[in-house]
């Protein structure tokens, strides 16, 4: 069972940046924007604390937010951008600088949880276009109309629906059974 | 499950993200929302996987052998992760309310790793006498991310059982020896020790008597020998009956009719063990005998005595100080007045006609239930030999049954020491200058004067107690025959 320590993750950080920073495009603004963020993601990385790597994370996803102009999810190079460019480094910044009080983490961090958001995610990018595709069956030529709103709007539903699905399940009781009482003393 | 305060604020800076893109329309920013509602979602399932996953074993030791009301007792608890996943968070042992944590903390917040061990240690103050259960273990759990909590509660308890101040032992300890609790009776075992001959009888003297028991005197006016006769006379088997009912326990005022009686039952106990009288231990409550210590004189007798009586079942106090019982004749109990003060909760109500009503069937002359019961039990077993019975009770829920029990006594040639704990000099006055109340009082006091009339009428001695009465002055109002 391989475990990622602190380099690795460290290495995992800066690949996001490095991603984030290939789509975002350079300027002196979004750069310091992305390296004061990736700064507070290291530090907590390093003092194994959650909450610079949190803000860390938060900087660098609203910088390259601001910095990469998605106006639709129907075309392929741009949801290429979506999902390579913006969702998976997020993703992973967040896995990495939310896991920052760890000294290391499992490699397999759960098969299924893991499926089921990978699954979950690319559904909520990949859901304007099925919507499309459903719709035209039914009602032809509305995909031609749909705007930068509507699709904001069907990711969003999209992406609350899922989540709420995924969450419904309650977490069950203490798994650990009452055992017997001991004798008074 | 619920959402931590970095959760939250994450939370609320998705969902600024999502406005922020439909306000700029630029999906970057529901994509960027999306990412962090991923990492939710994949929090949320993996931590309900862990909880269900969940593997602990506790155990938890006393590290003190007795454990006395006021006194810290000790306690070590182990947690070991049998599971696979890591469990992260504050662990807390569950105390009693009635405890207090007197060293150490019973809260530590770690990451158990798989197949680890966690231990802690602190101490406790059981602030009363009985049962303190430590209900089990409360996990504030976090997940991986830090983005939920979940209070998890493994309940594996302990159940402490303290024991009474440590004052009243060392009272204990102190009397014996100094105070004797003396009731002498015919001695038919060569076991039991022999204090004196008593003068029995005068007769005909038989070849081998002593010639200092002949009766001289006589010689000359009878023209014959007459020998004095003498039976032995020894410590009587003393079995002491507390009664645990729930009256008993009711906690009217200061203090629990039941820990005052504990409490002069360990000391009485020793006092009587301390004079070489075998003595025993009962516990009684309405219907049965809770436990027991035969009467014996060996060297653990005390320990046992002891152990039997850490059983008393603890004392309760009434909600709003309202239940009031009132002392009435079973057989034709009082109307209560509309405009009377006490409001007996009917919790109480319903027990006292219970046990009224139990007490009414029982007319024959079984086994019986509860002390007239355990009373028949010892009898039978004693072969005859003299007993001593000393009932502590407050007449109130057991009456019929000690009443009972004196009856049984009287029949049979043994004895009973009735203490009564007189009930209104354990609860807290009220304004006596009403005339409700005084009336109250004088109608108790003229019951419990025709108590005591039955009881001597029956042969058994009667003291009635307070608060304030110790043992000492129990023992030596015995002594001078004012029982």
């Amino acid at each position: 069972m391989t475990r990622f320590g602190k380099i690795g993750r460290a290495a995992i950080v800066l690949g996001a940046a490095a991603d984030l920073v290939a789509f975002s495009g350079v300027s002196v603004l979004k750069l310091t924007g992305i390296g004061v963020g990736i700064a507070l993601a290291m530090l907590g990385l390093a003092y194994a604390y959650r909450q610079p790597g949190a803000i860390g994370m938060l900087m660098v996803s609203a910088t390259a937010a601001a910095s990469i102009e998605i106006t639709s999810l129907q075309e392929v190079r741009e949801l290429l951008t979506a999902v390579i460019g913006l969702l998976i480094p997020v993703s992973m910044l967040a896995w990495v600088s939310l896991t920052a009080e760890e000294d290391r983490i499992e490699r397999h961090f759960r098969g299924r949880p893991l499926a089921l958001t990978s699954v979950y995610g690319v559904l909520c990018v990949l859901s304007v276009p099925t919507t499309i595709l459903v719709l035209s069956f039914f009602v032809t030529g509305v995909s031609m109309r749909i705007t930068t709103m509507a699709e904001a709007a069907i990711v969003l539903l999209v992406a609350v629906a899922g989540g709420l699905l995924l969450t419904f399940e309650r977490s069950a009781p203490a798994a650990v059974v009452a055992a017997a009482e001991e004798e008074p003393r | 499950m619920r959402s931590s305060l970095l959760g939250t604020v994450l939370l609320t800076f998705a969902i600024a993200f999502a406005f922020a893109g439909v306000l700029y329309s630029n999906l970057s920013w529901i994509v960027v929302t999306v990412g962090i509602l991923c990492a939710f979602t994949y929090a949320h399932m993996r931590f309900t996987a862990e909880i269900r996953r969940t593997d602990l074993e506790i155990e938890r030791t006393v590290l003190d052998e007795m454990i006395l009301a006021d006194e810290p007792v000790g306690i070590k608890v182990a947690v070991l992760n049998r599971g696979q996943t890591a469990i992260r968070g504050t662990f807390e042992d569950l105390i009693s309310s009635d405890c207090t944590i007197s060293a150490g903390q019973n809260r530590v917040t770690a990451v158990l790793p798989p197949r680890s061990l966690l231990t802690m240690s602190y101490s406790i103050t059981p602030q009363k006498r009985g049962s303190h259960n430590i209900t089990g273990m409360k996990i504030e759990r976090e997940d991986a991310f830090g983005l939920y909590l979940e209070d998890q509660i493994i309940t594996q308890g302990t159940v402490l059982s303290a024991h009474t101040r440590k004052e009243s032992f060392q009272t204990a300890r102190k009397m014996a020896g100094r105070e004797h609790l003396e009731f002498s009776g015919v001695s038919r075992s060569p076991a039991v020790v022999l204090r004196e001959l008593e003068f029995e009888g005068i007769r005909e003297y038989v070849a081998g008597d002593r010639a200092r028991d002949i009766q001289w005197k006589i010689l000359p006016k009878l023209g014959k020998l007459m020998t004095k006769t003498y039976r032995k006379e020894g410590v009587l088997q003393t079995m002491i009956f507390v009664d645990s009912g729930r009256s008993m326990r009711l906690e009217a005022y200061t203090v629990a009719k039941v820990d005052h009686a504990l409490d002069l039952a360990v000391q009485l106990s020793n006092v009587l063990l301390s004079s070489l009288h075998p003595a025993g231990v009962a516990i009684f409550d309405e219907v049965k005998v809770l436990g027991k210590a035969n009467p014996a004189l060996g060297r653990h007798q005390f320990e046992k005595i002891t152990r039997v009586l850490r059983s008393v079942p603890e004392s309760f106090r009434a909600k709003d100080a309202e239940t009031m019982f009132v002392e009435k004749p079973a057989a034709n109990p009082q109307p209560r007045t509309k405009n009377s003060q006490t409001k007996p909760s009917e919790n109480a109500d319903k027990f006292l006609s219970t046990v009224q009503g139990l007490s009414k069937t029982r007319r024959g002359k079984g086994l019986g239930l509860g002390l007239d019961g355990a009373i028949n039990d010892i009898i039978a077993v004693s072969k005859g030999r003299e007993q001593l019975f000393i009932v502590i009770t407050d007449l109130l829920s057991s009456r019929e049954a000690v009443i009972a029990g004196a009856r049984i006594c009287q029949r049979t040639g043994n004895r009973m020491l009735v203490i009564h704990t007189y009930d209104d000099w354990y609860r807290k006055q009220g304004d006596a200058s009403q005339a409700e109340e005084i009336e109250r009082l004088y109608g108790n006091v003229s019951q419990s004067l025709k108590v005591e009339g039955l009881f001597r009428a029956l042969g058994a001695s009667y003291i009635r107690i307070g608060p304030a009465d110790t043992a000492s002055g129990i023992v030596r109002a015995i002594r001078r025959g004012r029982a």
